[in-house]
């Protein structure tokens, strides 16, 4: 059924230049919170990195796509919440309302996290 | 015969766009999670989430390759259809989001536009408008993974905040909309975001994250994933795209690549391939290539 699943996790670029024919595979081997991150992130020509679960949209990096996926499916990575990267920091208490900036409701369930202990020494 | 019109302007097409989209969101004939082969307990599954489940069982083949235009264009006429149903009206038509006109106010004022009232598409982050958590519950959505899953919640957007790297964008523009009509040809080798060609243009990749995907990006939440046609304002933005690529055919003709003989074509994107739908008989992009009889727009300015 999802066909989208099929795409490959590396990409292969390729280019003719002066006579010379250049081929340039790219693979992510990404991890959140020590989690492999198991689907196929693509590059285009450009160098703009994709997936398929926001196939809308092309990152300047692979590092901004992560950050987007954990802020549009924040229900998914519960628990981990710095604040880090996010363009507010208005919040004295630490009691963060993402209604503008996450997709889904979030869960209140805390996981011991690499990203939550940055948190604590903030 | 249906005329599309713009929502801004046409108070009517508006109106009944809001209440069909809501009877179809309650309208259930039979399908069910089970049947659509998505995990979790066995419920039932409206006529408006049978478009979600669609959308994402093919976002693989329909987006970033050549029948992108073609696909969806039968996907909001097979939508269409079945709203002309629910209203009783067969002139009814979808109307659409001339978002260009939008992107040429100033960001704020992007914000405040007539779509974004209550009788319209709603401004709240959370359950906009009419779009209320009772009346237009999200019951499938996807994950990270890209899979459908069941949930039940409010439909979300986060509208002009965009994603990191792309923070704070404006809407797409009119000298966008402009460069895409005189762009040729259809579309080209290598058939998907690497392209040159009005269809990649179009849809957003070259320039990146412009027209198409630039809408979804700008709108957020719900439109992000794979089952954005959760969002009513996914039909919105690609009738407008559907206007554009109208507009384009008549000052270019209405051509289209590949064609079944074009060499390194991939099956299922030539030009007399099937479009199959779940809701009837598969078409041809051939087919839809002209709908002259079926619907038209108010006007194809772009």
């Amino acid at each position: 059924m999802h066909e989208h699943m099929q795409e490959a996790a590396s990409s292969r670029r390729e280019a003719d230049y002066r006579g010379h024919h250049v081929v340039i595979e790219t693979t992510y081997k990404v991890t959140v919170d020590g989690k492999p991150f198991d689907v196929g992130l693509g590059v285009t020509d450009s160098g703009r990195v994709y997936y398929h679960g926001m196939p809308n949209v092309g990152f300047e990096s692979a590092v901004d796509l992560i950050k987007a996926v954990i802020d549009t499916f924040a229900d998914e990575f519960a628990g981990a919440d710095s604040g880090e990267g996010h363009e507010h920091h208005d919040h004295e208490d630490g009691g963060h309302d993402h209604s503008e900036m996450v997709a889904r409701p979030r869960k209140t369930k805390k996981a011991n996290t690499a990203m939550k202990t940055k948190k604590h020494r903030r | 015969m249906a005329v599309r019109r713009n929502i801004l302007t046409d108070a009517a097409s508006r109106q009944k766009f809001v209440t069909a989209a809501i009877a179809l969101k309650a309208q259930f004939t039979g399908v069910t999670t089970t049947s659509l082969g998505i995990a979790g307990p066995s419920r039932p599954v409206s006529t408006w989430d049978r478009f979600v489940a669609w959308h994402s069982a093919v976002m693989g083949i329909a987006h970033s390759r050549p029948i992108f235009p073609t696909w969806h264009r039968l996907m909001l006429r097979t939508l269409e259809q079945l709203m002309q149903q629910a209203l009783g009206d067969t002139n009814f038509g979808l109307p659409y989001w001339d978002w260009a006109a939008d992107g040429q106010l100033p960001k704020a004022s992007q914000l405040t536009s007539k779509v974004w009232n209550d009788d319209c598409m709603g401004s709240a982050a959370s359950a906009p408008g009419p779009f209320t958590l009772a009346a237009f519950p999200i019951r499938l959505a996807s994950n990270n993974a890209g899979m459908l899953v069941q949930v039940t919640r409010a439909l979300q957007r986060t509208r002009g905040v965009g994603v990191p790297g792309i923070s704070n964008p404006s809407l797409p523009k009119r000298v966008s909309t402009a460069a895409v009509l005189t762009t040729l040809p259809f579309d080209a080798a290598p058939w998907n975001r690497n392209s040159s060609g009005f269809r990649n243009r179009v849809e957003g990749w070259t320039p990146a994250n412009d027209l198409h995907n630039l809408v979804h990006i700008w709108v957020g939440g719900d439109m992000l994933p794979a089952s954005s046609p959760n969002d009513p304002v996914f039909y919105l933005n690609h009738c407008n795209v559907d206007r554009i690529w109208e507009a384009w055919m008549v000052k270019n003709g209405r051509t289209y690549l590949p064609t079944n003989t074009t060499a390194g074509a991939p099956a299922g994107h030539r030009l007399n391939d099937p479009l199959a739908s779940p809701f009837g008989p598969s078409v041809t992009s051939a087919q839809v290539l002209n709908v002259a009889s079926a619907y038209t727009y108010d006007t194809l300015t772009v």
